[in-house]
């Protein structure tokens, strides 16, 4: 999906930040449909504006202050939305990077501080409604930065290695199942093996990918 | 006493009546030379009744020695040396009294022992005379001694008597033979006085007694009944001038001495045997009893079966071991620590006499109850000294995240805000003709960029965003990730830690690691942790070791964060064998997930 003039909604809790992003994307030349100020109201916009092809969306908004954006886009994944969003986050977290890529494409995830470069901002808005990912440069340094193959890989079998990087990806079980052309059960066992030898135990089911592609990042040069 | 037995006058309780050495009537100025002219036979004959006065001579100095050793009352020794002495002198002044003038005189001290056996019988097992009557016996025994000397001293001259060829006493104030002979039933009658005191005495304690105290008393009540009333037989036929008792009697009275003083010695001996239940008792008490084996214990020490210790409990008064509420009983002791009741020993009236075992007891009872005390207070205080360091440690938690909340919204939100400004004014800059005013917004967007930076780094370094939405298992890992030594990080086990433990683990992994890369050299890290309570965590490296947690050390800053929240944390850093890190952190607030 491309136009000249992306209609994208902004979602912040801070007044006058939203504001600003909305004229840094205005001047950039998107067409800044609505703002929000929660969840709440960004998910009432979204139905009242069917014609949005991008989400600015902070990760952290009340009410707990933790990753109430990261939710709010898990949650519209799961309704089947390929939205294009981009998640503004405080800190480069890599944990927070891959949940939000895992959750899967059409997503970008950049420091909030990017905000106030107008071409790498809409670079990501129209790479997400591309249906394209996006991490922010300073997390990727830190993922890589480490370089050290981690031994705990190398006892993966190729199947297993070849599911590890599809999660990586965004894919889901049954995605993997499908570009693999192996059952779901096998892909459930594969990925098991895999939390298993890179002992990832007893953490939520998402965690547990977070984390088993954290490893692969780390050990990917 | 060379004439005494048997043949001899009675000798026991008048050894030194004059009418009684021969000078009462011409038959026993008759006798009296005989005696003299068969010295020899008699010694020889008599043998059996100087073998029994020495005996009783020994014996009350072995129960002086007793008294010394494991008697209460300190002058209880020193009157039965005095016993012993005059006993002694008594059964040797007789014969001499014949050939020295001086010792006439000297014969009325002789009977001290009186008034120390009255003393011992009264007084036993402890040596001191409480009771009224005891106290008239006392008395009545020492008005004897006293007036018998001053008897003696200056009314007695067996020089009187012609017929006695004896040495004059040269104190004599009168030389009668008639005064003699009247105040010849001086001691006799005054020794039936005490014996009837002592009778009375004996009795009045007897049956008032109760049973533990008659079992200790039951010998000792024996004997005096036996000296009494020998003593009382002896002054009814000296005052109705009746017959010569039988010699049998004599040696009663002086079998009865030998009894006194044995069951005097044994009675303290079998004292110093309860003496050593109280040091079972504190050897039990050492180890903390509750209040029912103390009652048992007391018990046992005390041979009381009616004993029992009362507890001071607060408003409610006494109660004892059960906690019921019980009356302040008649006869009891009391156990104080500083000057304040702490408990009583509730004890039967006989058992008072066991003084020295009372106070032993109630000293160890005191000592096992303040010991409690102290340690149930060291304790207590000890548990709010850890409560208020975890509560310390868990408000530096609450302050940090409240700062990095607070630079969130505030400070980072702020410069934010700045910079989009500053960046909308740039780009009408560059729209317009000021290429100068362009340059200078730009130079301040790099300036708010490098600003936010700071402040980010900062604002991470204060508090770990990742903990609140990724949990512990993400953040170590993002903490490995920033570690320039690889590092592997395996979180297992269930449930959620708790917040405290959250954080103590992350900031204790992120010091450990810091470390790790700064002074180790290590090639390789691994960070393990085992979820549940405790939580378990171990930082191995590969790196030089020699790290130390002492204070000054590298890991003095993870020792205190560990033990602040009442964890444990020990190190294994052989130099050049790398380096182990092993704490447990209590995590009790979250169910599992």
């Amino acid at each position: 999906m491309s136009r000249e003039h992306p209609r994208v909604l902004v979602v912040d809790d801070g007044l006058l930040i939203r504001e600003g992003i909305r004229q840094v994307l205005v001047a950039a030349g998107c067409d800044v449909v609505a703002v929000a100020g929660d969840v709440a109201e960004m998910m009432e916009t979204l139905t009242r504006e069917s014609d949005v092809d991008a989400v600015v969306l902070d990760i952290r908004m009340p009410p707990t202050h933790t990753d109430e954006g990261l939710k709010a886009l898990e949650d519209l994944r799961a309704s089947g939305s390929h939205l294009g969003v981009v998640l503004l986050s405080m800190y480069g977290s890599p944990t927070l990077a891959i949940r939000a890529t895992a959750a899967g494409a059409g997503t970008g995830y950049l420091l909030k501080d990017r905000v106030t470069d107008a071409d790498m901002l809409v670079r990501a808005v129209r790479t997400v409604m591309g249906g394209g990912t996006v991490v922010d440069p300073e997390v990727v340094a830190q993922l890589v930065s480490p370089a050290h193959p981690r031994s705990d890989l190398r006892r993966l079998t190729d199947r297993e290695r070849e599911v590890l990087r599809l999660m990586a990806e965004g894919s889901s079980n049954l995605g993997i199942a499908g570009r693999l052309v192996l059952s779901p059960k096998t892909v459930e066992s594969h990925v098991a093996a895999i939390m298993t030898k890179l002992r990832i135990e007893s953490v939520r089911e998402e965690h547990r990918r977070v984390l088993a592609v954290l490893r692969l990042l780390r050990a990917s040069e | 006493m060379l004439y005494a037995h048997p043949s001899g006058p009675p000798a026991r309780v008048d050894r030194n009546d004059p009418s009684r050495r021969g000078c009462r009537s011409r038959r026993g100025a008759q006798l009296l030379a005989q005696a003299v002219s068969s010295v020899g036979v008699d010694l020889f004959s008599n043998l059996g009744g100087y073998i029994i006065d020495a005996m009783v001579g020994i014996g009350f100095a072995l129960a002086a020695i007793a008294a010394r050793r494991w008697g209460a009352s300190k002058s209880m020794p020193w009157l039965l040396v005095f016993a012993a002495l005059t006993w002694t002198f008594g059964t040797m002044s007789d014969g001499l009294g014949r050939e020295s003038g001086w010792w006439v005189p000297l014969a009325g001290f002789q009977m001290g022992y009186v008034v120390v056996v009255v003393v011992t019988v009264v007084g036993y097992p402890t040596g001191r005379v409480t009771s009224w009557p005891g106290r008239i016996a006392v008395a009545a025994a020492a008005f004897l001694y006293l007036s018998n000397i001053v008897v003696h001293l200056f009314f007695v001259d067996p020089a009187a008597d012609r017929a006695c060829l004896c040495a004059e006493n040269p104190l004599a104030l009168v030389s009668d033979v008639d005064l003699n002979y009247r105040v010849a039933w001086w001691p006799a009658q005054w020794h039936g006085l005490v014996a009837i005191v002592l009778l009375v005495t004996v009795a009045v304690r007897w049956i008032r007694g109760t049973q533990p105290w008659k079992s200790i008393n039951l010998l000792m009540t024996v004997a005096v009944l036996g000296l009494a009333i020998a003593w009382l037989y002896l002054a009814i036929t000296e005052f109705i001038g009746g017959s010569r008792p039988s010699p049998v009697l004599f040696y009663l009275v002086t079998l009865s001495h030998l009894a006194i003083a044995v069951i005097y010695a044994a009675g303290l001996f079998q004292l110093t045997q309860t003496r050593a239940r109280v040091a079972d008792v504190m050897i039990a008490a050492r180890d903390g009893i509750d209040r029912t084996t103390w009652d048992r214990l007391t018990r046992q020490a005390l041979d009381d079966r009616s004993a029992q210790v009362l507890w001071r409990s607060g408003s409610r008064g006494l109660v004892d071991a059960d906690g019921a509420v019980t009356p302040r009983p008649a006869s009891a002791f009391a156990v104080t620590s500083d000057r304040e009741e702490v408990a009583l020993i509730a004890h039967d009236p006989a058992t008072a006499a066991k003084r020295d075992l009372l106070a032993s007891l109630a000293e160890s009872i005191r000592l096992t109850s303040e010991n409690d005390r102290l340690a149930g207070e060291l304790e207590r205080s000890l548990a709010q000294v850890r409560e208020s360091r975890q509560r310390l440690v868990g408000a530096a938690d609450d302050t940090r995240r409240r700062i990095e909340r607070d630079l969130h919204d505030g400070a980072q939100q702020l410069l934010l805000t700045a910079a989009l400004s500053v960046e909308n004014a740039s780009r009408r800059a560059a729209s317009s003709d000021d290429p100068e005013l362009a340059r200078m917004l730009a130079t301040a967007t790099e300036q708010l960029v490098l600003a936010r930076r700071e402040l980010r780094e900062l604002a991470r370094g204060i508090t770990p965003a990742v903990l609140n939405h990724g949990g512990l298992d993400a953040a170590l890992e993002e903490l490995a990730l920033r570690c320039p030594v690889p590092t592997s990080v395996t979180v297992v086990g269930d449930g959620r830690p708790s917040e405290l433990a959250e954080t103590t683990v992350y900031f204790s992994v992120a010091e450990g690691l810091t470390n790790i890369a700064k002074h180790s050299g290590a090639t390789s890290a691994s960070v393990e942790v085992q979820l549940g309570h405790p939580l378990h965590l171990t930082i191995t490296d590969d790196g030089i070791g020699g790290a130390t947690a002492a204070a000054g050390g590298g890991l003095a800053g993870l020792a205190d964060r560990i033990e602040a929240v009442g964890g444990e944390l020990t190190v294994w850093s052989p130099v050049g064998r790398g380096t182990i890190i092993r704490a447990s952190v209590p995590s009790l607030e979250h169910e599992p997930a």
